[in-house]
């Protein structure tokens, strides 16, 4: 997610802070045992700021929550029930084609096939349900709303994949081996829409450690 | 093929449920609980979060041993056919178990169970409280910062490896008598701030005086089996005879300052 130097979205009021969070901080991959910064410098900043934001502000009624919690209560209410996909086939998919295409030697071919077999998943996560209906510790529930998740961001990792034609950080393509800073420098964010994700891109913030290949 | 028997419990209902696993090599107890969750019944429930020893959120009793699902191994554990006396302390008694290819899975003890295998973590939570898990001097910290020689370091290492999984408390004899006892992880974490140069003489001092009872260090039983379930290697027991030893000489030594406080 977005975030500014104060962890605040795009979207007022929410801030997103940790692995969630771009703020642009890190370069094209966050090292292992660096989430200290983000942790607690941003985590800081961030609820500083939050508790000055809404300072001041009414508190909204109960009833302005209501039809969010109504849709939220149909959302799982529709994913309930004996007949249909077990979340766990098409998570164990899912998995599949993120570890072969997307995983750590990127090239076209594969990533137009991710694409492709994710949009299918998606249709096909639209029939999973849950069988148990226990109120408390529902991990089959937890898990079936958790792979609508991840459903939609393995689908736009693997798009932003195979749009960057280079090579930076984390993702590599053995199809373009070198960094192309005039072109890809820069975020990708994806935004849902009703046709489906949409690409936008942001400015990478650089102050004293310029970009440089890799050689080690 | 391997038989889990686990216990359930929803309510006040409690019963025991087996369910048969297809093995894979190198599948672990938390695998198995996965394969169950996801393939034969959606409804049981256990925590996770790591899967690899660093959360300790799976702690659980596995044939009657508590221990962390993500470290355990099915092979290990499925023909396991008593517990042994020597990894589970000298006065633990040896569990004779009939049931081959079988693995018997129950939540840990010492704790209020909520559903199936998940443990209500509060008390624990409260009882570690009592101590102040923390460094106080946080906002004195002299220019340049806090330093530390490798060697205390080390030594501290020793208690900070702790997760709080609570296995240590589900294995504890003293814990499972006496609700107030403070358990071994909280003992040894007192006994760790002792430890540290960061921390204020005076909140070393009100630590001591939090666990310098029956509910504290004079409640343990000795017979380390804490430390011999322990999977980051913390020695509880050890933080806790020290801390029987170092208390009786602070408070010697408070008592001549107060004496010679009188004298002038």
């Amino acid at each position: 997610m977005s975030s500014d130097k104060n962890g605040m979205t795009p979207l007022e009021g929410l801030y997103a802070v940790g692995e969630c969070a771009c703020i642009s901080a890190h370069g094209a991959n966050r090292l292992g045992g660096n989430s200290l910064l983000d942790t607690i410098v941003f985590g800081k900043r961030a609820g500083e700021h939050a508790a000055d934001h809404i300072s001041g502000k009414e508190t909204p009624s109960d009833e302005a929550y209501m039809g969010a919690l109504k849709d939220e209560a149909r959302f799982i209410s529709d994913l309930m029930g004996e007949e249909g996909e077990n979340f766990a086939a098409v998570r164990d998919e899912l998995r599949t084609v993120m570890q072969q295409d997307v995983g750590v030697f990127r090239d076209r071919s594969g990533l137009e096939r991710a694409v492709d077999t994710i949009r299918q998943l998606i249709e096909k996560g639209r029939s999973v349900r849950v069988k148990s209906n226990a109120r408390s510790f529902n991990y089959e529930l937890l898990n079936a709303i958790e792979l609508k998740g991840m459903l939609e961001l393995g689908q736009v990792i693997a798009m932003g994949a195979l749009v960057r034609e280079e090579s930076r950080g984390a993702h590599y393509r053995t199809d373009f081996l070198e960094s192309d800073d005039e072109h890809w420098l820069k975020h990708t964010l994806a935004y849902q829409t009703p046709d489906g994700p949409k690409p936008e891109y942001k400015d990478v913030t650089i102050t004293n450690f310029q970009p440089k290949r890799r050689e080690y | 093929m391997v038989n889990l028997k686990i216990r359930r419990q929803d309510g006040e209902r409690i019963w025991y449920e087996t369910f048969q696993v297809e093995e894979i090599p190198g599948m672990s107890v938390m695998e198995a609980l996965f394969y169950v969750q996801e393939q034969l019944d959606g409804s049981i429930c256990f925590r996770y979060s790591c899967r690899g020893a660093v959360c300790g959120s799976c702690s659980m009793l596995i044939n009657k041993v508590p221990r962390l699902a993500c470290r355990t191994q099915v092979a290990d554990a499925k023909n396991e056919m008593t517990i042994d006396a020597v990894k589970m302390g000298p006065l633990a008694k040896p569990i004779v178990r009939v049931a081959r290819d079988e693995i018997l899975i129950e939540p840990l003890p010492n704790l209020k169970v909520l559903r199936d295998l998940i443990v209500d973590m509060e008390h624990f939570y409260e009882l570690l409280d009592i101590i102040k898990p923390w460094v106080s001097s946080g906002k004195d910290v002299p220019e340049g910062g806090n330093l530390m020689s490798p060697e205390l370091e080390q030594k501290i290492e020793v208690y900070t490896n702790c997760i709080l999984c609570a296995v240590c408390h589900g294995s504890c004899p003293a814990a499972a008598r006496d609700e107030t006892y403070l358990g071994p992880a909280v003992l040894v974490k007192a006994w760790r701030f002792y430890l540290d140069p960061r921390e204020h003489e005076q909140e070393k001092l009100a630590r001591f005086e939090a666990v310098d009872n029956e509910s504290g260090v004079w409640g343990c039983d000795v017979v380390f089996k804490c430390t011999a379930v322990c999977p980051k290697k913390v020695t509880p027991t050890q933080g806790i005879i020290s801390q029987r030893k170092q208390i009786p000489n602070q408070k010697i030594k408070k008592a001549i300052s107060r004496g010679k406080k009188h004298e002038n």
